[in-house]
């Protein structure tokens, strides 16, 4: 029997994906999201098992190439010096991710009218403030109101995460040299929130919360989403979206849990995939009227590929630190997130700060580095690293460029036989003299913060967490995929919520204003649906 | 590493098994100074051994050619790792994993033998008075309008 219609077709359940899916809720339309991995089940994640480290290295390594669960998709990313990191399932990579949860500020919506370069959004950091602020209430945002590297007003709903032993060495280290530093915003409870415990230090966020404490978007909106009416189909892997002879979007062809091709026909398709998997996606879905991938006519689809390259600065120190117990993240540091161009480069980053490792991370890490050497002086190099590192790690603002781009693979397919996406991607020169400005200043600051020897890495090759750029937002359908409130140039009722339409990167995390973005859309949809698609 | 193992490889031989064991015991030596086992202590050689097995057929070439090396070399390890880097990339993980996850090595370095979960642990909240110099600090975002 065919399937009626739906109004609202979700791809993605994800962080922007749920998010859009809460807010439209309320319309009382019949939404259904459609996701290619499954609901996580926290009892199953690493941290309940003795094999918790090694883990990383298999079904929760944060490299889908690695992983290889069967709700992946092979990534081709030979051709970049940062590989792709993602996870694909309800809360997409909100369970893998550290919760660091800043927000843009907002130059980093004017870099072309601040900085001469990229180009400005098409909307601004006051416009989305009131989402900043749902999102934060909605996630469950700990940190401390009067941050004086961000305009006041930002009040996150519960106290800041405690510092640590690693925090406050940090926090001397920035003191000694006049630094700015600040609690980071954290998605992870300080105290019992919204039906979820305070956080008990399980110290491996990233390999997925155990306990809930973590704001994955699995246990903050899908279930109140659900509750409202949304229908959430997971094992559901979409290949095209489908187009009438008007150019408008009709619906969906997706390989169901059972790996049956299914149509599905909707009213509003809304992509929610990824700077990854939107664009391939979109470029998969091509058709008489769309010969180069739906949405496509400015050619900008899977261009501007922005990741932040990061450099690991890791400290060691003669004293125990934090080690492996407590959330990755704690404090940081944006001295030089704003641009000064007598730096070299332009525009900035920001050090998130990295609580320690267990012991596996402790010897791969010294091994790896040259620290740690095989044979008998293994065990007191060992022990001069264990529990005694603390490290920052600088996230650079990744300048769009539209050579840097997702395309798809001419061979590689994933179990559906969907090209695979590929990645050609190089580092810019700007983001190299950060790099190189990062890893001095980083080096500086521990050494500051007592540090006797200082390791560092730039960039971190398996650090493409974020994935930005690739449908960006505009005002000009020549130079933008979308619109200013997320709907398709070329194609009515065709919207993109994630972390494509982000126009510039930032120096921090996007999560926070991922989601923003996509709050606002669907309010914008809401507000407009009387004559959505005009 | 960046593949998962075939998991139709078959096993190692008895000779392979012995070269596994002098390679783990080169990685991670006993230690009588930290009253520590080595990699090669039997029950953790069992885990590397098990471990391995997925990777059998892309070792074993690398195992028999350092039988070789040993007999020319005075460093075996650093000739393996030399003319087969990412085997020895491989056993290096899987050493230490299996190391690091043992019982007797996690009490020597002072770890519960437990999961994290649901136990969780203890962090000190801190000094909050660092902050004070930063909160006489001027606004440093830029402003935009």
């Amino acid at each position: 029997m065919t399937e009626q219609p739906v109004d609202v077709l979700i791809v993605g359940a994800g962080a922007s994906g749920a998010a859009v899916a809460w807010s439209l809720a309320e319309t009382r339309m019949h939404i259904v999201c459609l996701e290619q991995g499954e609901m996580p089940n926290p009892s199953r994640f690493p941290t309940s098992g003795r094999d918790w480290e090694a883990r990383r290295s298999s079904d929760f390594s944060i490299s889908p190439n690695q992983r290889k669960l069967p709700a992946d998709y092979p990534v081709n990313d030979d051709d970049s010096p940062i590989k792709v990191a993602n996870f694909n399932g309800v809360g997409g990579s909100t369970i893998l991710y550290a919760a660091h949860f800043p927000r843009f500020h907002p130059s980093d919506f004017k870099v072309k009218s601040l900085d001469g370069v990229a180009d400005d959004w098409p909307l601004d950091y006051s416009t989305l403030e009131p989402f900043f602020a749902e999102n934060d209430r909605m996630m469950g945002v700990s940190g401390l109101a009067g941050d004086p590297a961000y305009p006041s007003g930002k009040s996150p709903v519960m106290p800041p995460l405690p510092l640590g032993k690693s925090g406050e060495t940090l926090a001397r280290g920035f003191n000694a040299l006049g630094w700015h530093w600040w609690p980071s915003d954290i998605a992870i409870n300080s105290k019992t929130y919204d039906g979820r415990e305070k956080c008990i230090n399980l110290g491996a966020c990233i390999s997925g919360c155990a306990q809930g404490a973590k704001g994955s978007t699995d246990i903050t909106y899908w279930p109140q989403a659900i509750r409202n009416g949304v229908e959430l189909r997971t094992n559901c892997r979409v290949r095209e979206i489908t187009v009438n002879d008007q150019g408008m979007a009709t619906g969906v062809i997706y390989y169901d849990r059972e790996n049956r091709e299914q149509a599905l026909k909707a009213h509003v398709v809304v992509l929610a995939g990824n700077g990854v998997g939107t664009p391939r996606l979109l470029l998969n879905s091509k058709s008489s009227l769309f010969p180069d991938g739906l949405a496509n006519s400015s050619g900008l689809v899977g261009r501007n590929l922005m990741f932040h390259p990061y450099a690991a600065i890791q400290g060691i120190f003669d004293r125990p630190l934090d080690g492996y117990r407590g959330p990755h993240k704690a404090i940081q540091c944006q001295e030089f997130y704003e641009t000064d161009d007598k730096r070299g480069f332009l525009r900035g980053y920001t050090f998130e700060t990295s609580r320690g490792m267990g012991p596996i991370g402790t010897a791969m890490t010294g091994l790896d580095r040259g620290r740690i050497p095989w044979g008998n002086d293994h065990h007191s190099a060992f022990r001069e690293m264990f529990n005694r590192v603390t490290s920052l790690a600088a996230i650079c603002e990744d300048l769009p460029e539209e050579h840097n781009r997702v395309t798809l693979d001419d061979r590689l397919t994933d179990s559906n036989g969907i090209p695979a996406p590929r990645i050609s991607y190089t580092l810019s020169d700007n983001s190299r003299k950060m790099l190189d400005h990062a890893v001095a200043r980083g080096t500086e600051a521990l050494k500051a913060a007592g540090a006797l020897e200082v390791l560092t890495t730039a960039p971190i090759p398996f650090a493409g967490w974020h994935l930005l750029g690739t449908a960006r937002m505009g005002r000009d359908p020549h130079r933008s995929v979308v619109n200013e409130w997320g709907r398709s140039h070329d194609v009515k009722n065709l919207f993109v919520v994630d972390g494509s339409i982000f126009v510039t990167a930032a120096g921090v995390n996007p999560t926070s204003t991922l989601q923003a973005l996509a709050l606002y859309i669907a309010d914008q949809m809401k507000r407009r649906l009387a004559n959505l698609f005009d | 590493m960046t593949t998962r193992p075939d998991i139709d490889a078959p096993t190692f031989s008895g000779q392979e098994r012995e070269t596994l064991a002098v390679i783990a015991d080169m990685i991670i030596p006993a230690s009588e100074q930290y009253e520590m086992p080595g990699a090669a202590d039997e029950k953790i050689l069992a885990g590397i051994i098990r471990s391995a097995e997925p990777y059998c057929c892309r070792l074993r070439p690398a195992l028999a050619a350092f039988a070789e090396l040993s007999q020319v070399s005075e460093n075996p390890g650093d000739l393996f790792r030399r003319e087969f880097p990412e085997e020895a990339e491989i056993l290096q993980v899987l050493a230490v994993q299996n190391y690091y996850s043992d019982d007797r090595v996690m009490r020597s370095l002072g770890m519960e033998n437990r999961p994290p979960f649901p136990g969780g642990y203890n962090l000190d909240q801190g000094d909050w008075s660092l902050l004070d110099p930063v909160r006489q600090r001027a606004e440093l975002y830029r402003k935009t309008s």
